[in-house]
Parts: C-alpha cells; sequence; structure tokens
C-alpha cells in the first residue's frame, strides 16, 4: 500500500500483515528501486509503536541506516500524517458481489445519505403548502425554492426554464454535500468520482439545451463561432469546462478538507470553529454557487 | 484520492435520482403553491382594476342622472309653480264670481222681498179699506161688485193721492 512521487517516497507500512524480516526486505528492495527518491517518509501505524517496542527500535534504526547508507533523508512519521492521509483516502465501504465485486466508495454511500435525508426533509417541509396565508416555515421555504429559482431565471433566462429545477437540485446538492463535514462524513464533493459525475453531468445538459435548442445544423454550426479560426478552442471548451469545473470543486473541497484535519489535529476545542466558519462553510457555499453558477452561464450561453 | 472508477456512475446514477426526487418532492410543490399565489394575485388584481372600472363608469352614469335629475327637480318645481298660479288665480276668479253671485242674487231676493211686502201691503190696505168702507157704507151687498169698486177707488184715491202729493 503506497504511492509515490518522482522525488518523494511514501511508504505506509501495515505490521499487522508482514513479518518484519519480509518488510526489511522489501523496503530495502524498494528503496533501491527508486533511484532517484531523496526524500523517504515512512508512516508507522500504531502497533508498530506501542506493540512491540524492541522491535521498533531496531527496525527505526535500521532503516535510518539504511537511508544514510543510500544517501537519503528518511523519516517516520506516525499517527498524525497517517490519520491524515486515512482522512484523505475515499475508502471503498463494500463491496457488491456481483460481476466480480462492485466497489461502492464512500462518497457514494455518503450520497445516498444526503439524498435520503433531503427526500424526507422535502416531504416533511411540503406538507400542507398553502396558497393563502402560509405559515413561517412555507415562507422560509419559499423564499428559499423561490430565490433559488428567480436567481437561475435571471441566469438563463425563459429559454432555459427547463433546466432550472436540476440546476436547484444540484446547488442544494453540492451545498448540503460540502457542509456534511461538518456532522463528522466526509465530504462526497473531495471523492473526484463525485465532482466528476456532477461535472460531466453539467456538460451533458449544456451541450444538450444547445442541441435542442439549435438542432444538429446550429449545434455543429456553434463550434464554428463567432468565426471558423475558433473552433479548435470552441471543441477543447467540451472537455475543458467540465474539468475545470470538476477539479475546482474538488481542489477546493479537498484542500478546506486536508487544512481542516490539520486544524483538529493541532488543536482540537473550539479553535477549529472559526476556520470551520470559513472553509467549511463559507467555502462549501461560494464552490456551490460558483458551480451552479457556471453550469447556468454555459447554458445561457448555449442556449444563445 | 485521485481515482476515478466504477464509484463515477453510481454518482451519476445517484444525481439523477436526487434531481428526479427533488424535483418531485421539493421544487414542484413549492413552485406550485408560489405560480398558484402569483395568478391569484394576478386575477385579483386584473379583478380590482376591472371593478375600479365599472365603478367609474358607474360613478359617471349617477353623476349624469344626478345632474339630469336636478334639470327635472327644477322643471318639475317651475311647473308647479306655474300650475299653482295658475289654480290659484282660478280660484280667486271662482271666489269672486261666487261673491258677486251671491251678493246680486242677495239683491235680487231683498228686492223681491220689497216688493213682496209692497204688495202684501197694499193687498192688506186694500182689504183694510174694505173693511173700513163696508162699515162706511154699512151694507155688504155684492162683495165682488164692491171689491172691484174699491179697487177702483182705491186707485182713484191713489192717483189723487199720488196728483196731490205731487
Amino acid at each position: 500500500m503506497f504511492t509515490f512521487q518522482v522525488k518523494k517516497l511514501i511508504i505506509i507500512l501495515d505490521f499487522r500483515q508482514l513479518k518484519l524480516f519480509q518488510m526489511f526486505k522489501q523496503l530495502c528492495a524498494l528503496i533501491r528501486c527508486y533511484e532517484s527518491v531523496k526524500k523517504l517518509t515512512i508512516f508507522a501505524d500504531e502497533s508498530m509503536i506501542h506493540g512491540i517496542p524492541e522491535q521498533h527500535c531496531i527496525f527505526t534504526r535500521t532503516i535510518l541506516q539504511i537511508g544514510k547508507s543510500l544517501r537519503k533523508e528518511v523519516s517516520i512519521t506516525e499517527e498524525l500524517a497517517e490519520k491524515l492521509l486515512e482522512e484523505l483516502n475515499c475508502e471503498t465501504v463494500f463491496t457488491i458481489p456481483i460481476f466480480g465485486g462492485i466497489p461502492i466508495a464512500e462518497s457514494v454511500v455518503v450520497t445516498w445519505v444526503i439524498m435520503l435525508a433531503l427526500t424526507v426533509l422535502s416531504i416533511i417541509l411540503v406538507r400542507n403548502l398553502q396558497v393563502e396565508n402560509p405559515g413561517k416555515k412555507q415562507q422560509v421555504l419559499e423564499m428559499a425554492i423561490g430565490g433559488l429559482y428567480n436567481f437561475f431565471e435571471s441566469l438563463i433566462g425563459e429559454e432555459g426554464k427547463r433546466y432550472i429545477p436540476y440546476l436547484i437540485s444540484v446547488a442544494i446538492y453540492i451545498g448540503v454535500a460540502n457542509l456534511i463535514g461538518i456532522i463528522g462524513f466526509k465530504p462526497p464533493t473531495k471523492d473526484l468520482n463525485s465532482t466528476a459525475a456532477l461535472a460531466v453531468m453539467s456538460i451533458v445538459l449544456i451541450e444538450y439545451s444547445g442541441f435542442r435548442k439549435k438542432g444538429g445544423k446550429g449545434f455543429l454550426k456553434a463550434f464554428a463561432e463567432p468565426m471558423p479560426l475558433l473552433t479548435p478552442m470552441n471543441v477543447m471548451e467540451l472537455f475543458i469546462r467540465p474539468l475545470s469545473l470538476c477539479m475546482r470543486l474538488f481542489g477546493n473541497v479537498l484542500g478546506s478538507f486536508v487544512v481542516m484535519e490539520l486544524i483538529k489535529q493541532v488543536a482540537g476545542f473550539i479553535v477549529p470553529i472559526p476556520f470551520t466558519m470559513y472553509f467549511d462553510i463559507f467555502d462549501g457555499l461560494i464552490q456551490a454557487y460558483v458551480f451552479v453558477f457556471l453550469t447556468g452561464l454555459f447554458m445561457k450561453e448555449a442556449l444563445e | 484520492m485521485l481515482r476515478l472508477d466504477m464509484n463515477f456512475v453510481w454518482n451519476i446514477v445517484n444525481l439523477i435520482v436526487l434531481y428526479f426526487l427533488l424535483r418531485h418532492f421539493l421544487i414542484q410543490p413549492v413552485m406550485n403553491v408560489i405560480n398558484k399565489r402569483q395568478t391569484m394575485i394576478e386575477q385579483s388584481i386584473s379583478n380590482a382594476r376591472s371593478s375600479e372600472g365599472q365603478a367609474a363608469v358607474l360613478k359617471k352614469q349617477y353623476e349624469e342622472k344626478l345632474a339630469a335629475s336636478g334639470e327635472e327637480g327644477a322643471k318639475l318645481i317651475e311647473e308647479a309653480k306655474i300650475q299653482a298660479k295658475a289654480q290659484y288665480d282660478r280660484i280667486l276668479k271662482d271666489a269672486q264670481e261666487d261673491a258677486g253671485r251671491v251678493i246680486s242674487e242677495a239683491q235680487k231676493k231683498t228686492e223681491a222681498d220689497q216688493e213682496k211686502a209692497m204688495r202684501e201691503a197694499k193687498a192688506q190696505i186694500a182689504s183694510l179699506v174694505i173693511a173700513a168702507a163696508a162699515k162706511v157704507v154699512g151694507q155688504e151687498t155684492n162683495a165682488k161688485a164692491n171689491q172691484a169698486l174699491y179697487d177702483s177707488f182705491l186707485a182713484e184715491a191713489g192717483d189723487s193721492h199720488d196728483a196731490g202729493s205731487n
């Protein structure tokens, strides 16, 4: 279980599975393998530190010696980084045992939770809606949904009206997904699969709306606008747009998640609150806004 | 961390399902209510407008009617005045006529009464004269002939009396 970069090697060892001797052998082979690696970080798990102290000491010394002899910077990092990495990993929660096993990632499961929560909440909130004399609850609900609706309507205009429900759904979903870190779930938008799915859906919808509006011919013609010279650009945009959408969201959420995890590790009490305000809430909502805003903007462009 | 696999597909499926769920359970009901209210407000505004217009028309009509009825009233009063005047005049005239007739009748009656009284007086005087003459003559033979005789006598006497008074 390892990831590697050109100048840096990170090794995570699981002492429960390997015998110490075997590990030595493998490790040495590994270090020799990557000649270009100058810096070596070893993440050790807890059983190594607490379980067998003597072995640990021998192990550490040996590793450091190997590193010295190979002129490599070797460091052994424990819990903090390990935990961080664990948090960063999008784990496969379970595997459906058909077609040779279909892995279901944590992001998918958390999305299910969000879907369930949103649906139940919707059903509860939407009960007893009245045209006349709405209650406070209904007023807030109407303000939220109506506000979103008007926002998108002003963005993509009358022609794009049929796409507004999707944009509202995505806005709510990303907003909730980004905020769900607060209550302890891993935000699904931290998984590239999730943001990629969102971005692909967006670009499909954008191109579909253009296709539907202009027809096949007009759709293809739109690639040669404003002048034929820019056709390659327009074709590239097909890929750049979803990529930028996907990566922006992913990067922002991942970044803020990493920062928040670090802060939580360093100071777990009260200190994270203002940071949570910014990184989780503000940044999360801004990213949700940016994502749907850009999708709407591109759609408007496609509809023109 | 950076991996793309089958979960990409699951996420797309999730998104589509979530879209349908939210559209059906959240967005459509809320937007329905908002739109219904919107149409209701528009309807009531247009209703108010139309009833305002109706009211304006009615007001105009009433004003016209009011003006017309004022004129009519003035005319009626004028007519009534004229009629009243005419009636007053007529009644006055009638009364005057009646009064004149009553007076003249009264005069006539008075005259007739006078005449009748004179005549009765004459007859009484005649009978008195006859009685006196009978006493004077002492005999009462042919009363009729006497009557005629005394009448002529009286006439002569009257004449003589008249002539004498002259």
